[in-house]
């Protein structure tokens, strides 16, 4: 089998798995649902299918495709059973409008740059090799590890290997291992071909995760914008972490969202599977994670014990790997969170955070790398503070807080050079928390202009 | 990928053949780019396991090295397998 019909083979299973995790969580409580959300099953399945791999991992094992098929036919089987229960009927749905031509213009426009833009990414990665250091050292070598024999602790807790960041989670090496044993002979590039599928299973999640909130003309031309930013592609085609962390993380915070805006808890059940997978995905995930679940207990009151649940299923998935590191004693060399206690220590190179925040300032308006995607988040937030939709802008607005002053804390605990460890990552780690932030901004403004049109109701009323 | 570090990749293909799934090799490399070729090495010569010291090996390339030990068979130039038996 080519690398590419491998993909396409795996994404199918995990799509089939994604489509048992909607109806098991309830996010789609009918068939009718299920089909009307059928976008967010490629990226909850690979989620899934991630999580188990990284926990599976923990115990020497992997997922490989049989477990895959397993895992894909017990998720239908769940999701089957949840929706044979469920009393027969149709959950109200509110039809839109038809769009007029100013909208149908709009909608057009972003269609055809989303497309474009899809087009273009698919042609750019089709037949490209793993060709960046980190893409093919580290990325590339583990999942080929675990493809080839499995999550053996003679590559993965071995010093010969402690070069290559063992204290990573597996997710992403276990999701693009499963393509790599389908496919016949190792190319490199089927591991692109498997980031381009989260990719694109990430635009398509978020399109669906967001459109019974946000009405479309105001939802494609935010998520062509997400696309657009060079940002997206370009460091999808690198074979590196930070765009698939970032598309699962947008995800998750944009479900979370969707459930502090009064949706059903299904929504944050279904925020805690994203949001796991970005913890697993990389060191920062769990930053990014904490920072979110930090938003989710300020702003939202009242339902604060199920924001502790969902953020305490998801330290359970961390903690099988946290523990591997500690048994393997598997070193960390780009800082140590302890070195924060040694306050005078600390206290010497606080300047370095100024340094630091200045290059990552500088890192994010980049229109080159971002386009408008800082900006937009920014003002959305910005937004929803002064005009109304208050909870929404404190979750976003704290998230995209605590993230970034996370960042400028490794900067301050790192050992190495700043100067040279700003040149080599900063643009990189800003990545996810700038895109989610982005994937937030649609929610914000739609739950903003429907808070200024009841006010005016209201007032009419009056 | 061999090619674009500058490395002769018909000679990683016989290094490649030399390890077998799960053997362990060890891999000296001397000269200026040595941490790439133990950096490609390992991901390379996957299902071959790399281990840091030679005595556990069942295989150690020398990679550029001035007085390789005998028997050292030639994979190239200036790169050669000296095959071993590991006692458990």
């Amino acid at each position: 089998m080519s690398g590419w019909a491998a993909v396409l083979a795996v994404a199918a299973l995990e799509t089939a798995a994604g489509i048992g995790v909607l109806a098991a969580l309830g996010v789609a409580g009918t068939p009718v649902e299920v089909a009307r959300r059928l976008g967010l099953a490629p990226l909850a399945g690979m989620a899934l299918a991630g999580v188990l791999g990284a926990l599976l991992a923990f115990a020497g094992a992997r997922l490989g495709l049989p477990g895959l098929v397993a895992l894909a036919a017990g998720a239908l089987a769940l999701g089957g059973a949840r929706l044979a229960r469920r009393p027969r009927g149709t959950s109200p749905t509110r039809r839109p409008g038809r769009p007029g031509a100013r909208e149908l213009a709009v909608l057009a426009v972003a269609a055809a740059t989303i497309l474009a833009v899809w087009v273009a990414a698919i042609a750019g990665i089709r037949d490209r090799p793993l060709a960046e250091w980190d893409g093919w050292a580290m990325w590339g070598m583990k999942a080929r590890a675990l493809a080839l024999l499995g999550a053996d602790p003679a590559v993965f807790a071995s010093p010969a290997y402690a070069h290559l960041h063992l204290e990573y989670p597996l997710l992403l090496p276990a999701l693009h291992s499963l393509p790599l044993q389908a496919a016949e002979g190792y190319q490199s590039n089927t591991v692109l071909l498997s980031c381009l599928a989260i990719g694109l299973a990430g635009i398509a999640a978020l399109w669906t995760g967001l459109a019974g909130r946000v009405r479309p003309v105001l939802l494609l031309p935010f998520l062509a914008a997400y696309v657009a930013a060079p940002a997206f592609f370009v460091q999808l085609a690198t074979g590196y972490a930070d765009v698939p962390l970032a598309v699962f993380l947008s995800v998750g915070v944009a479900c979370a969202a969707r459930w502090l805006a009064r949706d059903r808890s299904a929504w944050l059940a279904l925020a805690t599977l994203f949001l796991a997978a970005a913890a697993l995905s990389k060191n920062e995930g769990l930053l990014f994670a904490a920072a979110a679940y930090t938003g989710l207990l300020a702003a939202g009151s009242g339902r604060r014990r199920a924001v502790l649940a969902s953020a305490g299923a998801v330290a359970l998935a961390c903690l099988p790997w946290r523990v591997f590191v500690e048994v393997h004693d598997l070193e960390a060399p780009d800082y140590r969170l302890a070195d924060s206690l040694r306050l005078g220590w600390v206290l010497g190179r606080l300047d370095r955070a100024w340094t630091a925040g200045q290059e990552l300032v500088d890192a994010a308006v980049e229109p080159r790398r971002f386009g408008l995607l800082l900006a937009l988040g920014v003002g959305a937030v910005a937004v929803a503070a002064a005009l109304g939709a208050r909870r929404l802008a404190l979750f976003g607005g704290t998230f995209f807080a605590l993230s970034s002053a996370g960042l400028l804390w490794v900067y301050v605990l790192t050992p190495y050079d700043l100067r040279y460890y700003l040149f080599t990552n900063a643009e990189r780690v800003i990545v996810a928390p700038i895109f989610a932030l982005a994937a937030l901004a649609p929610l914000l403004v739609e739950e903003t202009v429907r808070r200024l049109r009841a006010e005016e109701l209201v007032a009419g009323r009056r | 990928m061999a090619r674009f570090l500058g490395f002769d990749d018909r000679v990683w293909e016989e290094m490649q053949r030399t390890v077998e799934k799960g053997e362990r090799y060890a891999i000296v490399a001397e000269g200026e780019r040595k941490d790439h070729v133990v950096t490609y090495a390992t991901y390379r010569l996957l299902p071959g396991i790399r281990v840091l010291d030679p005595v556990e090996a069942e295989v150690v390339f020398y990679y550029h090295v001035d007085d390789a030990p005998e028997p050292c068979t030639a994979l190239g130039e200036r790169v050669c397998a000296l095959e071993r038996t590991v006692e458990e």
